[in-house]
């Protein structure tokens, strides 16, 4: 009896001594804050490996997957050093590493190989997939792999790349140290400018896929130094194919039809000049009456608060009707720009991109049981139906001054 | 020193309200979600939640009605008195081969849960075996210190999930709250079913209730004891469809795990949440499997009344760890579960409405 | 579960042997029971016999002290006040025992006297301090009170400083111990119970307690724990704690000690029991529970805000000091993906290059550590300043350039070590202490993993440990919500109105409510 409770005591001991199967110090990782998914350039890669090994199951598809790792040990460096005087172009605190092959994992696998470094993905930023990629169809196969990893997160990023995705993360911004990072903070400020599509994150963009809708991604487009996120991919519900670009217009009427403005401005046309109008707070409300299949009409009722923050022209704020006047200009300024976006995505992508359906789905769950399958496909319903945008602003306050800085009136 | 007690091994009300809820709470927090999205339409699982919860509630009054008419008495003490001998025995080695697969498989599909977010080489063998020698040390110690930890890892399980539901209030999606009410009865009494296999636990009061100062308080606190569970639920179901909407949430194997792994306070030391999620689950876990452990120790012992509990600990152990590694994968770890459940259904919910007949009618005849 | 350990003792094998060969009985004659008295204790150079011939007659008698342990003036003064009175006056009865009797009650002019007629109780009497008048023609003895030997006086006790609250602390000498307590706790009910312990050093240990606050239960235990205490020798109190304590196998402490009278006071009217040994400043408090050992006095004294931030303060403190340094190596080694994304990356940053996995990083630091700590309490203390800087900042300072350690290491470990300086009781921060080593094993097998059930393990442990029949983990569990008023929170002292429920006193009201709410 005793002997027994001796050996469950002595068994922890064992598993000190043979365990730490897991244990992998935080240097050794290769923590990945990027990935870029491209088509190869060229199909030699798949020739070589039928010529190898003819039988080996392929899959349909070959990417081009660019991972940025970050190099720790020059992510702290710099901070000391200030002008480090040996080399300082070295000194770069991620390394893009690109392979090619069929499958996603078989690339981090095969990239182990060539850093000395197994790579991590739990801080894994960005993904960004190259509209080449996007424009086949293959976003869902192409991200299973970053979804069905336990070390994935949610809350990874995704950009649509104008041009080649491995590209985008080679920008060598000059304040932040890592790309992916400068690319994650990047898509949020610009977020609030209004110009993009609320953050899409992997997560979610499963719920678009998974419920099928269609969907926006923000595009990025690569230059040298930064990265510009403006204007947004459209995607459509049924195949995932990417139909096209929404330009920053396009994307200010589309987020405001959704109510996701969090900030941003409006320039308004007064006398032969501007006054610009500053968002803070815009939500939307949508009420549909439906008359049947083909005749649909939806009223998107807009709400949005906001202050004057710069003024061109000569105005007193202060008279009675000047800022119920403002207000109405900034209304007809929403209306067009909304009007715009309802066009390019209702007559010209016919994917519902507005969350149209999803109020159908909520508040009229048994008509929408009805056009399901025909809303933004088939017959596609929505491409039919009638959308009309009211606007109703509030501007709150005019700054601190009353009249414009120049005397002339 | 010898131990010496002040009549401080009896229970009061507190213990058998936590003890209920820690029961309850277990593994079936994780997968519900995605079972009840799977079944039922949009946000409609609630419904199942608490319908389910609704007869665990009942289910649980019961049992500990049923136990407060033998006060000190166990189960294996009053079921003979009241069903006959040999039924009583049957009964018994029933409960013995429920609560033995609940314990072996519980181990089991917390290492595989365990395995999946926090380890990649270590061998489920190796996780299973560290967390059931903590399990085994817990039965080792007395009773009355296995309730007693159940009052200091409930709250803590209900702190941090609250602290999480909170932080993930903020990316809920209020359309995915609607449409409500689209699904089919049909479909909201096939969810139910599923939910009563997350509801078990209401069978540690057999045992339980006999170790009461004042078994009177029995009934109202194993109700309110599977009230909070079941309110639990409901709160962590809305929130993880809410957040996932029920398209993605019927994807997920963890839903409630990708919950917690969702939160990130940008800028915030603490910025990824899941590990204290991970420490709440093994815990609660925890605390389910060292009460099941402890309900086979009664029951054997009742059975066979040679050798003392600790040596009862050392004959069961090993079988009950070997056959937590019987199934091959986390989906037959499932249906193991699921068929130790329908044993479990069978305990919980419907005989203690039988022992409650047979306690009526028993009255009724020395009345009469 | 560790039975194993348990040993046999040994019954019934007496431990004191006479060496000498004396008469155990008390003489008529004085001169008889001199000799008999050097016999037994070998005619030492300290052992002083005074004889006096007393009044007209001369009657014989003797006083018998030991040099050092009695107060000489006192004795003195005695002997002489005797010599005069007795022979002024002239009405001497000529009887022994009437003689003992007036010189009893006229003549010793001493606080504390009685008689004795059995051999062991004068020896214990001189041994400890008393003198011992040994009259002709009769076998009753008088023992004169007159203990006063050298002594540290009262001063403010050095392991337990306060910023506010009484500069006292307790001494040595039981009886200035006993004088302190009943300074603070002038009620008649104050009880105190003198038992001798330790079959050769015999040593008075006293038991307070204040009847019908605490628990009678409890008090009869500590009286038949303290009875079963059979040692030779009883240096200290620590010794009385690891004889009495319920389980020995444990690292938490289940005896609190002190030396402070008014923690000790305060202990006495929350309903629990003291106990005093002579010689040592340490009193012991029982029962205790874990939460006991994260209070301080300071806490009472100051207003309630500042008393709750201080105890979650040093919550949090003991919270470090146990968990920081495992969750510390689970992270960086086993699960750095919840780590902030931008910390993980200067983390491993600064680790590139350090050689050695973060658990042998972090043992190597909390060994030099410990080490250090060790060799500060030995030093003198101008020296051990010394140590502290080479120690801390030298040597911290060139293994992180030389490359052996990580800066951030060098940060976590000094942090645990200033909370576990942060914590009150000196025993429990050892506890705290050993348990982070026990962690740091468990952390560097599975990581994260290993830390929670390291957790689980340690609540195990706690929740079957007892302390005089009190849980450990009360008011946690069983949970008591009337003692949460002084838990987390130190609640307004107007609302503390019971005694703590969980040492179940058989006063439970405290006070009254006061005309504030």
């Amino acid at each position: 009896m005793r002997r027994v409770w001796k050996i469950i005591v002595v068994i922890p001991f064992f598993f000190w001594m043979t365990g730490c199967w897991d244990r992998v110090e935080i240097e050794e990782r290769g923590f990945v804050v990027g990935v870029a998914i491209d088509k190869p350039l060229s199909a030699k890669g798949k020739e070589e490996l039928t010529k190898e090994a003819p039988n080996k199951p392929q899959a349909k598809n070959r990417y081009a997957v660019t991972y940025q790792i970050v190099v720790p040990a020059n992510v702290t460096k710099e901070g000391v050093g200030g002008g480090g005087s040996g080399g300082s172009g070295k000194g770069k605190a991620s390394m893009n590493i690109t392979s090619e092959a069929d499958s996603i994992f078989e690339i981090g696998r095969e990239m182990s190989t060539r850093t000395s470094r197994t790579p991590y993905f739990e801080h894994l930023k960005v993904i960004v997939v190259s509209e080449e990629v996007a424009k086949t169809g293959e976003l869902p196969t192409v991200l299973d792999f970053f979804l069905r990893n336990p070390e994935m997160r949610r809350g990874t990023v995704m950009l649509i790349s104008k041009g080649r995705a491995k590209d985008v993360l080679e920008v060598e911004p000059p304040n932040e140290k890592l790309p992916a990072i400068y690319l994650q903070s990047v898509s949020r400020n610009t977020f609030k400018a209004a110009r993009m599509e609320p953050i899409v994150r992997i997560g979610k963009l499963q719920g678009f896929m998974l419920s099928k809708q269609s969907y926006v991604i923000s595009a990025v487009s690569p230059s040298e130094k930064e990265v510009k996120i403006a204007g947004e991919a459209i995607f459509h519900s049924v195949d995932n194919k990417m139909l096209g670009y929404l330009n920053e217009e396009e994307t200010e009427g589309q987020n405001f039809l959704r109510g996701k403005v969090k900030g941003g401005l409006l320039k308004i046309p007064v006398k032969d000049n501007l006054v610009t109008y500053e968002i803070k707070r815009e939500a939307k409300n949508i009420k549909a009456q439906i008359q049947g299949k083909d005749n649909i009409h939806f009223t998107i009722q807009i709400k949005s608060e906001g202050n004057i923050a710069e003024s061109m022209v000569h105005l007193d704020f202060l008279q009675p009707n000047r800022i119920p006047n403002l207000e109405r200009l900034v209304e007809k300024e929403i209306l067009r720009m909304t009007q715009d976006s309802i066009n390019k995505i209702q007559k010209d992508y016919k994917a519902d991109v507005i969350g149209l359906g999803e109020y159908l789905e909520n508040h009229h769950h048994d008509f929408w049981l009805k056009v399901k399958d025909n809303w933004d496909q088939g017959e596609n319903y929505f491409s039919k139906c009638k959308i009309d945008v009211e606007a109703d602003v509030r501007i709150r306050n005019v700054g601190i001054i009353d009249h414009a800085a120049n005397q002339k009136e | 020193m010898k131990n010496f007690q002040y009549g401080d091994e009896h229970i009061g009300y507190k213990e058998i309200f936590f003890g209920v809820s820690a029961m309850v709470i277990g593994q079936g927090i994780l997968t519900l979600p995605r079972i009840l999205t799977e079944k039922t339409e949009s946000i409609d699982g609630w419904m199942c939640i608490a319908l389910g919860g609704l007869l665990a509630i009942v289910s649980a009054w019961a049992i500990a009605k049923v136990s407060s008419y033998y006060p000190n008495q166990p189960f294996t003490d009053y079921v003979k008195v009241l069903v006959t001998k040999p039924i009583g025995i049957f009964l018994i080695v029933f409960f013995f081969i429920y609560s033995v697969g609940f314990v072996g498989f519980e181990v089991r599909a917390l290492a595989e849960g365990t395995k999946l977010y926090l380890f990649d080489r270590t061998p489920v063998e190796v996780i299973a075996l560290s967390f059931f020698l903590v399990i085994i040390y817990a039965v080792s110690g007395t009773r009355v210190a296995l309730l007693r930890l159940n009052l200091m890892f409930t709250p803590i399980v209900l702190g941090v999930t609250f602290l999480i539901l909170l932080m993930n209030l903020g990316f809920v999606e209020r359309e995915n709250f609607q449409p409500l009410f689209v699904s089919s009865w049909k479909s909201i009494l096939n969810g139910t079913k599923d939910t009563a296999f997350s509801f078990l636990g209401g069978e540690i009061l057999y045992f339980y209730v006999a170790l009461m100062r004042n078994p009177k308080q029995a009934p109202k606190a194993a109700l309110l004891g599977m009230i909070m569970p079941v309110l639990l639920y409901i709160i962590i179901f809305l929130s993880v469809v809410g957040l996932f909407g029920p398209e993605v949430t019927r994807e997920i194997m963890y839903p409630t795990v990708e919950m917690a792994k969702e939160v990130e306070v940008p800028g915030a030391f603490l910025e990824r949440f899941e590990s204290l999620f991970n420490t709440v689950w093994i815990m609660t876990v925890f605390n389910t499997a060292s009460m099941g452990y402890d309900l086979c120790l009664i029951l054997i012992t009742s059975l066979i009344r040679k050798g003392k509990r600790k040596t009862w600990i050392i004959l069961l152990s090993p079988f009950i760890y070997l056959l937590g590694l019987i199934p091959k994968n986390m989906n037959q770890v499932a249906k193991a579960l699921d068929y130790v459940g329908f044993m479990g259904i069978f305990i919980s919910f419907i005989l203690p409405f039988i022992l409650l007949l047979v306690v009526a009618l028993r009255k009724g005849k020395n009345y009469a | 579960m560790f039975s194993f350990f348990k040993w046999k003792k040994e019954k019934n094998k007496p431990l004191t042997k006479q060496e000498d060969e004396f008469a155990i009985t008390i003489f008529a004659s004085v001169e008889d029971n001199i000799k008999n008295i050097k016999n037994m204790f070998d005619s030492p150079s300290d052992l002083v016999i005074r004889r006096l011939s007393l009044g007209s007659r001369g009657h014989e008698c003797a006083f018998i002290y030991i040099d050092g342990l009695v107060n000489e003036n006192l004795v003195n003064g005695l002997i002489k006040n005797t010599q005069f009175k007795m022979n002024q006056t002239n009405t001497i009865p000529t009887d022994p025992r009437e003689i003992l009797v007036h010189l009893e009650q006229e003549v010793l002019s001493v606080q504390e006297i009685k008689k004795v007629s059995t051999l062991d109780d004068i020896s214990l009497s001189i041994l400890s301090g008393d003198t011992a008048l040994f009259v002709e023609g009769t076998q009753t003895v008088l023992i004169i009170g007159s203990k006063g030997w050298e002594g540290r006086s009262v001063e403010e006790p050095i392991t337990e400083a306060l910023v506010r609250g009484p500069r006292e602390g307790f001494v040595e000498n039981i009886r200035t111990n006993t004088a302190l307590i009943r300074r603070h706790v002038r009620d008649p009910n104050l009880r105190f119970e003198t038992c001798k312990v330790g079959r050769r050093s015999k040593k008075d240990a006293t038991i307070v307690y204040i009847k019908g606050v605490s628990n009678h239960e409890i008090v009869e235990e500590v009286k038949r724990r303290i009875a079963t205490i059979d040692m030779d020798d009883v240096p200290e109190s620590g010794f009385v704690e690891q004889w009495i304590e319920d389980n020995f196998l444990s690292p938490f402490p289940q005896v609190q000690s002190t030396e402070r009278p008014d923690k000790a006071t305060a202990a006495l009217v929350q309903g629990r029991v003291i106990i005093l040994l002579d010689g040592t400043p340490f009193v012991l408090i029982v029962p205790v529970a874990l939460i006991n050992l994260l209070q301080s006095p300071e806490d009472y004294y100051e207003r309630w805000m500042i008393g709750t931030l201080l105890r979650i303060l040093r919550y949090t403190a003991a919270f470090v000091g146990l968990f920081l340094p495992s969750i510390y190596i689970a992270l960086v080694s086993f699960q750095p993906g919840m780590i902030p994304s931008k910390l993980a990356f200067s983390i491993a940053g600064t680790r590139e290059g350090v050689p050695f996995p973060a658990v042998i990083e972090a043992l190597m630091m909390e060994m030099t550590l410990e080490l250090l700590r060790e060799a500060g309490i030995r030093l003198p203390k101008p020296i051990g300043q010394t140590i502290g800087i080479v120690g801390g900042l030298v040597i911290g300072q060139a293994a992180v350039s030389a490359g052996i350690v990580s800066p951030i290491m060098v940060i976590v470990v000094s942090i645990t070590a200033i909370a576990n300086f942060a914590l009150p009781t000196y025993s429990f921060g050892i506890s705290i202490r050993i348990l982070r080593f026990f962690m740091m094993l468990a952390s560097s097998i599975f990581g994260l993993y290993g830390v929670i059930l390291a957790y689980i393990v340690i609540n195990i442990h706690v929740a079957n440990l007892k302390s005089f029949g009190v849980p450990y983990t009360t008011p946690f569990s069983p949970l008591f919500l009337s003692d949460w008023k002084d838990l987390l929170v130190r609640a307004p002292l107007t609302m503390m109105n019971k005694r703590p429920e969980m040492f179940k006193t058989d006063d439970p009201i405290r006070q009254g409510k006061g005309d504030q709410s």
